[in-house]
């Protein structure tokens, strides 16, 4: 990984009128990796999400994306330089059919050809969207919107695709069937993603590395190797008990990294 | 900096929260009750102005900045009001009979625009509104016999007690009286579980509905109360202008009352008062300053509605907030220097999931 | 020791017995407030007194006999009071156990005690004595103050506060004539409290104070801190400490003030600036704290605001000099320090809880002249003051008029200090404690003659103004013989709004260094400025840029230290110290020896 990423997030300081979501955030995307943003709720990571794609504007740092300069940008400018964003919550366009939901994602691309081959790889990836083609979005589940909203990214031929809580809401089978479609999509298709979850053990289980996020503050960082073993990620993100060590703590604070 | 030491739950529900509230609002009643003694005729009367705009306005504040209901046809309260307080002076009922008549029946008309209107929203409840406003114009042009039709009707003077308010200074206090009771009685439903399902329903229909409020009785309620105080400035609007025409209650008024509540602040209750004081000054200003400039300029036909215009826009545009708004960040600035950080009130892209009017 | 002359305050000389006389006389007036859903409540002297009481009767029904001694295990609350003033009226011995200590340090505290009774606070203290439950024989009975998670429970010593109460209120006249004829009883000699000092070498010892120490140093202490029936304070450091426990038990027995309780360790500043102490005492680190949020909050400030605060703290700053010299203020610096009070410091003094304080104490660990500096600008009578737990907290103490910033201050009457040969500071008077509970031997090392022998060096000018210079075992001798003392380097690091805390190492080596940690929140407010990136806290003490600008104030200070004393090398603890981790004491100093031996590794690579 020695040349630049393609993502570079620097010092971002983001508020929500007098408060500060999050500060001091710097992270890098490689081209073809799978990076996650971890942590509880609240923490500030759909923040960051938001900042890079350009639903919110930071206060202080920047965001580079190929080497282009996009603090700041609009969503919409962002969009068509290739930064796709899957929201949080699904967002799918109810009114309109699961297949013009998916046109929609080609909005700001040319050539049929190309956008009818990408509709058959979307739904290769998809299979439970090609039998409802023609319904409504809105009568969809849970889970179908979301493959729905990841597939509608997936039309733009994104460069980068931003993946704001994919499993929020879904059944464990679900969520499964999900990241493994992330996963192929990554290793198959070479997609890089930026990926938001609470679900650390999914997310560590795909992520190439990752990122923790407390109150609005990186605390770790790591590859995969390296967050996986650490012993503060394994007891506060992964449930494994601590046999010694812990017990001076007091019960309020016995989350504090070591 | 003040900080609030808490010691009783009921603190929170005081109107004046602490000692500098109640100082500096009980000073500012009282420069207004002793305005007659410094000011005097023609700026009485323009005080008066001022007053009865920011009660109409008050009225349209709780439909529309409260509830969240946009009405573009509350000159129609206006008119009710006006035209039963004229009328029922006309028959020698006193002062004590005709207001809380046309309170009364500005009610019922608001009860009867509430009814269809509270099913509706946005745009489709705009129309409604300004339907009814232009149907009210319409009757006052029509009732010759109650209202003097289109050659209009002239207007008693108060009668309180016998006593007849010939004076400026005398109907200056008489507003400035009721104005005040209006403005506590409004307070008073903003603090009560009614005035936060107002709020609740203007935020979120379905979030207010999933907690036990309905948000047709609420809607109603609005509508009636806004009805009854605007009712009330209309009563007092026919005071002031002495003759009533159908004319004077167009659209033009209804917008009129919008803008100055939008300028002065959208959701607050000094809002109506910072609105109805700009719009107010502006007019009389700008005659005023048209005297001044050159005649080149000042005697170009339309340039008072262009400078209203201009100075309109340049508030919406620098300062969505309102005038209010603007006030409240001069304020901040002042109550945490030297530690007011700078961008406090920087505005964030849009990142609320809420029906709020914005 | 002869004839001793009689120490009371208003005709009581045992604190029980000024305890008793308050109730009778205060009744209505309001004793204590506590923060409970959000609004303050209040509780009277009497109310304060008959919940006393009733703990009182009901440890006498358990059959507590005088001498013996109670233990307490909270974190600061009214029923820590209760508990603490109903042990000493029933004629034992109180004695608090910090918070956070782990069991086996509760296990020696109690056992080294002879503890019978022990209070916790909740669960997590209760889980704490049940892990060392078979080595506490001793212990008859255990109280629990919250009952949450312990429904269930059914131990044969352990009572909750509801049923424990109820204990005291059957067998009623037997029990309140008991109460009272012990409380009669009350010898001035007789030991009060038990408080443990933390030793850096050895397990804590425990310090026997009596009744005769506290009430001499509350009287002591007004005479140069005048506290008055008006006065509010805010008690948020652990209780077992001497200095909260003479600040927020003792000095309002004796005042008649008011205290009132934080509602958690979160809320604590909020509190503060909630209640708006007119007296208060921090620990260094929490004035430090406190300049450090405010710095931080004028970088994001206009650049009006940040110049109006630079004139006004120039302004209070003459203002202050003069005040501190005991000379009037002249008219036109008075004038203009009201203005710049009014206009600008006062919402900063308000923002810090500070704005009714009268009287401002550090003590307990050193802190940097430049910080009181600061603060005595602001307009905060910010004083320093020493004295250790064997002394009751207060042997010396800068006070109004009587101002040398860089020294502890002066004795106040009745207190004798001198230096011996070595130059370490010896103390007599009333004040000296009566000595380490079953030690002896110890006790004979400390005190010689009725002189306390602190542990500290200490040089006293000639004007009477004591200047700590270090502990005596914390001196650096290096390899070179030179005596360095390593607090005062330390202390002019840590008036960086960038460095927490610091430890100057070089005992027995060629040259000093030293392991500094950094303030997360200055310095990652300095990343953010200038555009460093960084990950966590550990990158962040990474990067170039803030390893050379930790280098430049290093730099800084050694400008103004003699060649030897000036630090050659530095590393970054890349790791936020905690007190549950024994990296910190209690009062939040960095623990010299065990910073030592964890970063040995750091250290030699700094002597390579």
């Amino acid at each position: 990984m020695s040349e630049s990423p393609l993502l570079q997030v620097r010092n971002i300081e983001t508020f929500y009128g007098p408060v500060m979501a999050v500060r001091g955030i710097s992270l890098d995307v490689h081209e073809g990796q799978i990076v996650s943003i971890l942590g509880g709720n609240g923490a500030g990571k759909t923040t960051i999400l938001k900042t890079i794609c350009g639903a919110l504007e930071p206060q202080k740092g920047t965001v580079v994306f190929s080497g282009q300069d996009i603090t700041a940008w609009q969503p919409d400018k962002t969009a068509k330089q290739g930064m796709g964003h899957v929201p949080e919550g699904r967002e799918v366009f109810p009114f309109l059919t699961v297949k013009e939901n998916l046109e929609m994602g080609a909005y700001s691309r040319k050539g049929k050809n190309e956008i009818d081959a990408d509709l058959e790889m979307v739904f290769h990836y998809f299979p439970d969207l090609k039998n409802k083609i023609n319904l409504q979005a809105v009568l969809l589940s849970g889970g179908q919107q979301q493959m729905l909203a990841m597939g509608r990214a997936l039309m733009m031929r994104p460069e980068i695709l931003l993946l704001d809580e994919p499993s929020l809401g879904l059944s464990p089978l679900l969520v499964s069937e999900i990241f493994d479609i992330i996963y192929r999509l990554n290793s198959e298709q070479g997609v890089t993603m930026l990926l938001v979850e609470q679900n650390a053990h999914m997310a560590l289980k795909v992520s190439h590395a990752g990122y923790v996020i407390e109150v609005g503050r990186i605390v770790f960082d790591g590859d995969r190797d390296a967050l996986l073993n650490n012993p503060d990620i394994q007891e506060f993100y992964l449930g494994k008990k601590q046999a010694i060590g812990r017990e001076k703590r007091r019960w309020k604070q016995r989350k504090t990294w070591r | 900096m003040r900080i609030l030491f808490k010691t009783n739950y009921k603190q929170d529900l005081n109107l004046a929260k602490h000692g500098g509230h109640r100082f500096w609002y009980g000073l500012l009643i009282l420069i207004l009750f002793s305005a007659p003694l410094i000011l005097d005729g023609y700026y009485i009367g323009e005080a008066t102005r001022v007053l009865i705009y920011a009660m109409a306005g008050l009225g349209l504040m709780v439909v529309t900045g409260f509830t969240g209901q946009v009405s573009l046809g509350h000159a129609a309260f206006l008119a009710i009001g006006a035209y039963t307080n004229a009328w029922f002076l006309a028959q020698g009922f006193s002062s004590f009979v005709a207001l809380p008549m046309a309170a009364l029946l500005s009610m019922i008309g608001g009860l009867l625009v509430a009814i269809p209107a509270a099913r509706m929203s946005g745009i489709y409840l705009a129309i409604a509104t300004l339907a009814f406003s232009i149907i009210v114009e319409d009757f006052a042009g029509h009732l010759n016999s109650i209202t003097g039709g289109n050659r209009g009707m002239m207007v008693d003077v108060p009668m309180l007690f016998g006593y007849q308010i010939w004076e400026s200074w005398e109907l200056y206090l008489f507003v400035l009286c009721i104005l005040i009771i209006a403005t506590l009685a409004v307070l008073n439903i903003l603090r009560s579980p009614l005035g936060r399902a107002m709020i609740a329903v203007r935020d979120s229909e379905v979030s207010s509905q999933a907690l036990g409020v309905n948000p047709m009785k609420i809607k109603v309620f609005a509508f009636t109360v806004s009805a009854a105080i605007t009712g009330l400035a209309g009563a007092f609007l026919a005071h002031y202008m002495m003759f009533l025409t159908p004319q004077i209650f167009g659209i033009l008024l209804s917008i009129q009352l919008l803008l100055m509540i939008v300028l002065g602040g959208l959701g607050t209750v000094h809002g109506v008062f910072f609105g109805a004081v700009l719009i107010g000054v502006m007019e009389t200003g700008i005659s005023i300053g048209k005297d001044a400039l050159p005649f080149s300029i000042g005697g170009l036909p339309g340039i008072e509605p262009l400078i209203f215009g201009v100075i309109l826009i340049s508030v919406i545009a620098f300062e969505p907030t309102g005038i209010y708004g603007r006030w409240v960040k001069i304020r901040s600035y002042m109550e945490f220097f030297p530690v007011y950080r700078r961008k406090s009130f920087k505005r964030q892209r849009s990142y609320l999931k809420t029906e709020r009017l914005r | 020791m002869s004839t001793e002359e009689i120490i009371s305050i208003d005709n009581q000389t045992s604190i029980p017995a000024l305890f008793r006389f308050r109730a009778q006389t205060l009744k209505n007036k309001v004793a204590m407030r506590e923060k409970h859903f959000g609004i303050w409540r209040t509780f009277s002297w009497d109310q304060y007194y008959s919940k006393t009481a009733r703990i009182g009767k009901a440890m006498m029904a358990l059959g507590l006999e005088s001498g013996q001694t109670v233990s307490i295990l909270a974190d600061p609350c009214k029923e820590w009071l209760f508990f603490d003033l109903a042990a000493q009226c029933i004629g034992c011995v109180s004695c608090g156990i910090y918070a956070t200590d782990s069991a086996p340090q509760i296990l020696h505290i109690c056992e080294d005690s002879d503890t019978t009774l022990l209070m916790v606070e909740n669960e997590e203290q209760l889980d704490k004595y049940l892990a060392v439950e078979e080595r506490l024989p001793n212990i008859h009975t255990v109280v629990v103050l919250d009952s949450t998670g312990l429904t269930d429970l059914d131990h044969p010593k352990v009572v909750m506060l509801e049923q424990f109460y109820h204990l005291g209120d059957e067998g009623d006249e037997d029990l309140e004539s008991e109460w009272n004829r012990r409380i009669d009883n009350a010898e001035p000699n007789d030991t009060a409290i038990l408080v443990y000092t933390s030793g850096t070498t050895g397990a804590p010892k425990g310090a026997m104070l009596s009744h005769r120490n506290i009430i001499f140093i509350a009287q002591a202490f007004h005479e140069f801190y005048p506290i008055t029936a008006e006065d509010d304070s805010v008690v948020y450091l652990p209780l077992c400490h001497v200095t909260e426990r003479l600040l927020s038990v003792f000095l309002p027995l004796a005042r008649c003030s008011t205290v009132n309780f934080i509602e958690g360790q979160d809320t604590a500043f909020e509190n503060i600036t909630e209640v708006s102490p007119t007296y208060f005492l921090g620990v260094p680190r929490i004035w430090e704290k406190m300049y450090s949020s405010i710095t931080l909050r004028m970088k994001d400030a206009t650049w009006f605001g940040r110049k109006a605060l630079q004139i006004a703290l120039s302004i209070g700053s003459r203002a202050a000099d003069f005040e501190d010299k005991g000379l009037p203020v002249p008219a036109h610096v008075r004038l203009m320090q009201r203005a710049a009070d009014l206009l600008v410091l006062n919402n900063i003094k308000v923002l810090l809880g500070l704005d009714r304080v009268r009287i401002g104490l550090t003590g307990a660990a050193p802190i940097s002249p430049d910080l009181i500096g600061w603060f005595r600008a602001l307009g905060v009578p910010l004083y320093e003051a020493f004295g250790l737990t064997e002394n009751v907290a207060f042997a010396c103490g800068n006070h109004r008029g009587q101002v040398r910033l860089g020294t502890v201050g002066k004795p106040p009457p009745g207190v004798e200090l001198k230096t011996a040969e070595d130059g370490e500071l010896l103390i007599k008077g009333p004040l000296v404690f009566k000595g380490y509970y079953n030690q002896a031997l110890k006790t004979a090392e400390t005190i010689v003659d009725g002189w306390l022998y602190t542990g500290d060096i200490a040089e006293i000018d000639a004007d009477g103004f004591v200047k700590i210079v270090d502990r005596k075992k914390d001196i650096i001798i290096t390899s070179g013989g030179k005596n360095i003392s390593p607090s005062e380097i330390e202390n002019q690091l840590k008036f960086s709004p960038y460095v927490t805390d610091a430890v100057v190492i070089g005992d027995g080596r060629k040259y000093l260094t030293c392991l500094v940690m950094i303030d997360n929140e200055t310095v990652c407010q300095f990343a953010q400025e200038n555009n460093v990136p960084f990950s966590d806290f550990k990158s962040l003490c990474a990067t170039a840029e803030v390893q050379s600008l930790i280098k430049s104030e290093i730099e800084r200070i050694n400008l103004s230290l003699a060649q030897v004393e000036t630090l050659k090398k530095f590393r970054l603890i890349d790791k936020q110290l905690t007190v549950e981790d024994d990296e910190l004491t209690a009062s939040m100093k960095l623990k010299r020896n065990v910073v030592n031996e964890k970063y040995a590794d750091l250290i030699d690579q700094m002597y390579s």
